[in-house]
């Protein structure tokens, strides 16, 4: 009988994102992308989507260069979150508690193989609307904003990292999500792997750096309820003069509509619908695509942008760059 | 500190449908609604959306009368589908184990206390297309079908049930189901139910049954992609003559675009989409309606047709003595009052 899966991780809660332009981030995420601001402290801003059910799952932070603050992983009990402290004991990847945030109550840090910052919780604060946010169906966190995009609810992150492998096994064995799909090249380095906690095809993804840097972001990405509502961004950011990278566009992993923009700080951020999509096995067997599959570019046939495979932040200084680096003919999904 | 939820049961995984007219009832399913058949045995035919990832998702069998044979869920793990048996045995709930059907191994058979038969299993058989229906992405169960509605995947049902409370504490305490949204009547009474054991905002529902009569069905329901596929789907329905019961339009719970029809066997057929709404916390808090909040009709307020709080099947005649609630002081609560209840 095959050992049981490890479940103690409930879903991906809230990452903390930098940005070097504070105002005009705040503005793009306010007013274009349509989150809600839910709190202030020191030097960070924090946003929710209408529908997320925490306080934020967006911490905005000013830093001098833009990139991921922490990731938050959200456990699914006391009990699980207290399990996998327990696992994380003398793994070397534990780095200790702190004492909270806004929004949530003590959090067990450790980091990834790469350098990332993870956050495990349980104990969160329910967002409560105030009145004038308060939505016309008690079973909806917050009003519609119809303003700018209205991002629906925070649904993934794509972390940079130089060692998929060591990355995915720490995930798995230390959290316990299980890998949906993974690109594999030909001499058997994995290049890319997208884990899932829940239903959805997908809470954290990892997409191997090239560059020699460590703890890089990818993307972070909201969903939208449409594929139509993702045309309807790309309008919306061609108006705000935001940079559209790719898309929209349907990915062949994962088989996700796309649409990904920087944001005024240099983060990469997408949206995101993927239709009535879940991912219901229990014993889900991952998806393996081949350097060949990979080559044929996305669903439809789109050839992604080459940045797509290079640019992360912190971006690396010009000049500093690995001259070693052969781009791929394989475009990550 | 909170005891743990039980995780026991992974999804929705199929579910038994009876028809009396069984040619017209495939014709529907497979033309109009664009499933695809996976399978026959004996009086039965095996049926799948095309984003299923098992064999099949709704087994059709000939039937004196329209109604439900069985619905089944799919255990996390052999250890998980033996503890649930366990937990069952000698509640007086648990009926023993079958050897299985075609698609799945053996199933451990219980009936809830409105007599519907539930089914548990965990062996299953991923469904491998012929080289015709290969899809053109690894991740795809099966090649899109490009016929009529498309259906997705199965999404969920609702039986109707005498006794609602009953029910959910037996899915509560015997399956580990959460109860997501519910509707409690001014005089405590439970009216409907939506469980969950998915990041789907359920897996099932259970409406009242006000004529008394137990173990009857309401619905199936089938995801589609978008509002756009279902307001689509209307017109299909349409062109083919099928019965459009109620919809498109947004439900209030759940806030799922609906669309009910009956299929030829008379069986209410729903197909949905539920944009990208997820329940994702684990201490999801129960959203409860109140007689008054459901008053106001569904999400834009359209006030949903008699027969959906009435119909289901088999179809029952409605005693004329059979109020939709005991009649009490508050006179508004006759029946051509309860608009709207789920």
């Amino acid at each position: 009988m095959r050992p049981e899966p490890n479940l103690d991780i409930a879903h991906l809660g809230h990452l903390e994102l930098l940005t070097p332009k504070p105002e005009e981030s705040l503005r793009f995420f306010v007013e274009v992308f349509g989150l809600t601001e839910s709190g202030r402290e020191g030097d960070s801003v924090y946003l929710r989507g209408w529908d997320d059910y925490e306080h934020h799952s967006l911490k905005l932070t000013a830093s001098s260069q833009p990139g991921l603050g922490h990731i938050g992983l959200r456990a699914r009990s006391q009990q699980a979150l207290e399990r996998r402290i327990e696992a994380l004991r003398g793994s070397g990847y534990g780095i200790g508690w702190n004492e909270g945030d806004m929004g949530h109550g003590p959090a067990f840090v450790c980091q990834d193989p790469d350098g990332h910052k993870i956050e495990l919780y349980y104990d969160t604060q329910w967002y409560v609307a105030p009145p004038e946010l308060r939505p016309a169906l008690k079973n909806q966190a917050q009003r519609f904003p119809a303003r700018g995009i209205s991002a629906r609810r925070l649904d993934h992150l794509n972390c940079f990292a130089a060692d998929i492998r060591a990355n995915r096994l720490f995930v798995e064995r230390y959290l316990g999500l299980r890998p949906t799909e993974q690109i594999v090249l030909d001499d058997g380095t994995e290049a890319a792997a997208w884990m899932s906690a829940t239903n959805k095809s997908c809470d954290l993804a990892y997409t191997q750096d090239r560059s020699g840097a460590a703890g890089r972001l990818h993307h972070l990405a909201y969903a939208l309820d449409s594929w139509e509502e993702v045309l309807r961004a790309a309008d919306i950011y061609l108006e705000n003069g935001v940079y559209i990278e790719v898309g929209p566009h349907k990915h062949a992993i994962q088989q996700t509509f796309f649409l990904y923009a920087y944001e005024p700080g240099g983060n990469r951020v997408k949206l995101a619908n993927e239709g009535a999509r879940l991912l219901l096995a229990p014993d889900w067997k991952p998806i393996i695509w081949t350097e060949e599959e990979r080559k044929k570019g996305q669903a439809w046939g789109l050839k992604t942008t080459e940045s797509f495979h290079t640019y992360g932040t912190p971006p690396i200084p010009p000049g500093s760059q690995k001259t070693d680096v052969v781009q791929p003919s394989w475009v990550v999904g | 500190m909170l005891p743990e939820p039980i995780l026991d049961l992974a999804h929705l995984g199929h579910m038994e449908l009876l028809t009396p007219k069984p040619d017209e009832s495939l014709r529907f399913f497979i033309d109009v609604m664009g499933m695809t058949e996976s399978g026959r045995q004996g009086n039965s035919v095996y049926l799948r959306g095309w984003d299923d990832y098992e064999r099949h998702t709704l087994k059709l069998t000939a039937a004196k009368l329209p109604g439900m044979g069985h619905f089944a869920f799919r255990a996390r793990s052999q250890q998980a589908l033996e503890r649930r048996v366990a937990a069952l045995k000698s509640s007086g709930f648990d009926l023993g184990w079958t050897d299985g059907d075609v698609g799945h191994g053996p199933a451990f058979l219980c009936q809830d206390p409105d007599g519907h038969k539930v089914e548990l299993y965990f062996e299953t058989e991923w469904y491998d297309p012929p080289p015709e229906l290969r899809p053109a992405l690894k991740n795809q169960a099966q090649r899109f079908p490009g016929r009529g509605v498309n259906v997705r995947r199965l999404d969920h049902l609702n039986c109707l049930a005498v006794d609602i409370r009953a029910n959910r504490e037996f899915f509560e305490n015997y399956l580990g189901f959460r109860l997501t949204e519910q509707i409690v009547l001014n005089d405590g009474t439970e009216a409907a139910m939506w469980m969950a054991c998915s990041n789907k905002s359920y897996d099932f529902a259970y409406t009242q049954d006000h004529t008394g009569t137990k173990g009857r069905f309401h619905h199936v329901t089938y995801a589609l992609d978008s509002r756009g596929s279902v307001l689509r789907a209307a017109d299909i329905f349409m062109e083919n003559g099928v019965f459009i019961e109620s919809g498109p339009h947004k439900h209030a719970v759940q806030q799922t675009f609906f669309l009910y029809v009956y299929e030829p066997g008379g069986n209410r057929v729903e197909v949905a989409n539920a944009g990208a709404r997820l329940i994702l916390a684990p201490d999801w808090k129960t959203i409860r309606w109140t007689e008054k909040e459901r008053k106001r009709g569904q999400a834009w307020g359209m006030k949903t047709t008699e027969s959906f709080h009435t119909y289901g099947t088999p179809p029952v005649e409605m005693p004329a003595h059979a109020p939709l609630v005991e009649e009490e002081e508050d006179t508004s609560l006759v029946v051509t009052n309860l608009d709207s209840w789920f």
